[in-house]
């Protein structure tokens, strides 16, 4: 039996007087993959927000590790073993690719502020910094600002990140946009890789459908800010009432 | 050689307060346009604190240093409270809020006419002593610079700038960063107010204000790059520009009227550059 990471029991999001997220309950287990879809502006993004921190919880329980979130700040979410990837790409762009891998493992190892003055330490942080490179295709763009990445790219490098954080749980939003569609198999590759050889469960919020089917073992549909459907995305594919939520 | 003196001890004091206008302006992108409060708040509480109440010089000095600290503690406060837009606002409101104090209670402060006779201490007596401290404390800032841009202090300071909550993500908190930026900001700002109120040994309400305040902001933007090496070379520029008026034949009654235009002229020529610039990484990207 797998261990629970997420749990989320009952959650309610208002911004303003908008109801965005209401009564969501769902667990995510270690190792899994889970998929959520659904139509424009049915709260998946603000459910992520909800989640790290950077949307407030109306009512609800949200606990990571055993951990409950409610209260902590954005920093602290993440140093409980939560890492999130954004919408419009969670990397720097007026850094190079190496500084922020380079931030990544600053964060994840604790190192101490001198590090850099450890021939040590910097030789071990180099290191992993172009193997981590060298598994995204990345290697090549080393020393480049991140600015300069195609859109691509720029995705492998957030999921590059995301592997050297020492998160168990990643919450990726939308990791197909502005990507082309030759890049989106060595994305999917790579977002396999982060369950499969680094051990993490991810959360993936998704339009195109047939990039998150091939990729996830659960499928959550949301509709108006509600769970509406769940199950397994040969279940969940078949299901009328997907048709329905997106061609009406 | 009194001039040369001069010039060298500007050089130096601003060198010192550039380091934090670099890392406020344009690295953390915090408009932090309450650094020359700090600057004339330390002076002024140093002075008053020795003049007024007796407080011996050094231990006033160190006084005014930590009191302006917290001063900066407040403001990184405030900053973490209210929206980026507001603070910048804010910080302005205290140049004018702080110069407004200064010109109303002329029984601490001198009021407008300010406070005459500061005495500089025996440590540094002559102009060639306070040059070689002011030296020394800008080689530390400059150190302080320097590892800071290497530190993981330095990225997180960059990180704030770009994107704040993908730094939050990362496990650091932008408000401890924010809290380092601003109070080490106002204590570099104080540092260099303490030596140059020593350096023109009189206090009054013109001192720091919005004219410091284009001045950082010039450095910071002439600067750009987080290099040491461009800090010294934008700091060197901004102080020599105004510096050939001097040769010209102008009335003396003009001369400092026609410095600070000559700093809005520059600022307002590298904000126009900076703009025009920036607009076209982002065409390209």
């Amino acid at each position: 039996m797998k261990k629970t990471i997420l749990e989320v029991e009952n959650l309610h999001v208002q911004l303003g007087q908008r109801m965005i997220n209401q009564d969501i309950s769902l667990s995510i287990k270690e190792g899994e993959i889970v998929g959520i879809v659904g139509p424009n502006g049915c709260g998946k993004t603000t459910f992520f927000n909800a989640i790290s921190g950077f949307a407030p919880i109306d009512t609800g329980l949200v606990s990571l590790n055993g951990v409950e979130l409610n209260k902590l700040s954005p920093h602290k979410r993440a140093q409980t073993g939560l890492a999130r990837g954004f919408q419009n790409v969670g990397v720097f762009k007026e850094m190079t690719l190496e500084e922020n891998l380079i931030m990544a493992i600053e964060n994840a190892e604790k190192l101490p502020w001198y590090w850099m003055f450890s021939k040590k330490i910097s030789k071990r942080v180099n290191n992993k910094v172009e193997k981590t490179l060298k598994e995204f295709s990345l290697l090549t763009h080393k020393k480049s600002l991140a600015g300069v990445l195609s859109g691509g790219q720029l995705r492998l490098l957030e999921m590059a990140k995301l592997k050297l954080s020492n998160a168990n749980l990643l919450l990726i939003d939308e990791p197909t946009a502005g990507v082309s569609p030759e890049l989106r198999n060595e994305l999917s590759n790579a977002i396999s890789s982060l369950s499969q050889n680094h051990g993490k469960t991810v959360v993936i919020i998704e339009h195109d459908l047939k990039f998150l089917f091939n990729l996830v073992d659960r499928i959550i549909v949301f509709v108006d800010g509600k769970k509406y459907i769940e199950g397994l995305p040969s279940e969940v594919q078949k299901d009328p009432r997907l048709k329905e939520v997106y061609f009406g | 050689m009194g001039y040369l003196y001069d010039i060298i001890s500007r050089f130096l004091n601003h060198l010192t307060s550039g380091v934090s206008g670099q890392q406020n302006f344009q690295q953390a992108g915090i408009f932090l346009l309450s650094l020359p409060v700090a600057y004339s708040f330390s002076a002024y509480s140093s002075t008053i604190l020795n003049k007024k109440f007796g407080v011996e010089i050094y231990s006033a000095i160190m006084l005014g240093i930590i009191l302006s600290f917290f001063l900066g503690m407040i403001f990184s406060y405030l900053y973490n409270k209210v929206s980026k837009d507001s603070f910048t606002v804010l910080s302005l409101s205290s140049i004018l809020a702080f110069d407004a104090f200064v010109r109303s209670f002329d029984s601490l402060t001198g009021g407008v006419l300010g406070i005459s006779g500061v005495i500089r201490p025996q440590l540094f007596r002559t102009i060639q002593d306070l040059i070689l401290l002011s030296l020394i404390i800008s080689i530390g800032a400059l150190c302080f610079h320097f590892i800071i841009q290497k530190s993981p202090m330095g990225r997180k300071i960059r990180a704030l700038k770009e994107h704040p909550n993908v730094l939050e993500t990362l496990g650091s908190s932008k408000k401890t960063t924010a809290t380092f930026v601003i109070s080490s900001g106002f204590l570099l700002a104080s540092l260099s107010g303490i030596l140059d109120i020593y350096r023109i040994q009189f206090l009054d309400p013109s001192f720091g204000g919005i004219p410091n305040l284009i001045i950082l902001l010039s450095i910071s933007i002439l600067a750009y790059k987080p290099q040491v090496k461009s800090l010294i070379l934008a700091t060197a520029f901004v102080i020599c520009i105004p510096e050939l008026i001097k040769f010209l034949n102008f009335p003396s009654a003009l001369l400092g009227h026609l410095r600070t235009l000559t700093y809005s002229t520059l600022l307002i020529t590298l904000l126009f550059k900076l703009s025009n610039q920036e607009t076209s990484i982002k065409r390209e990207t």
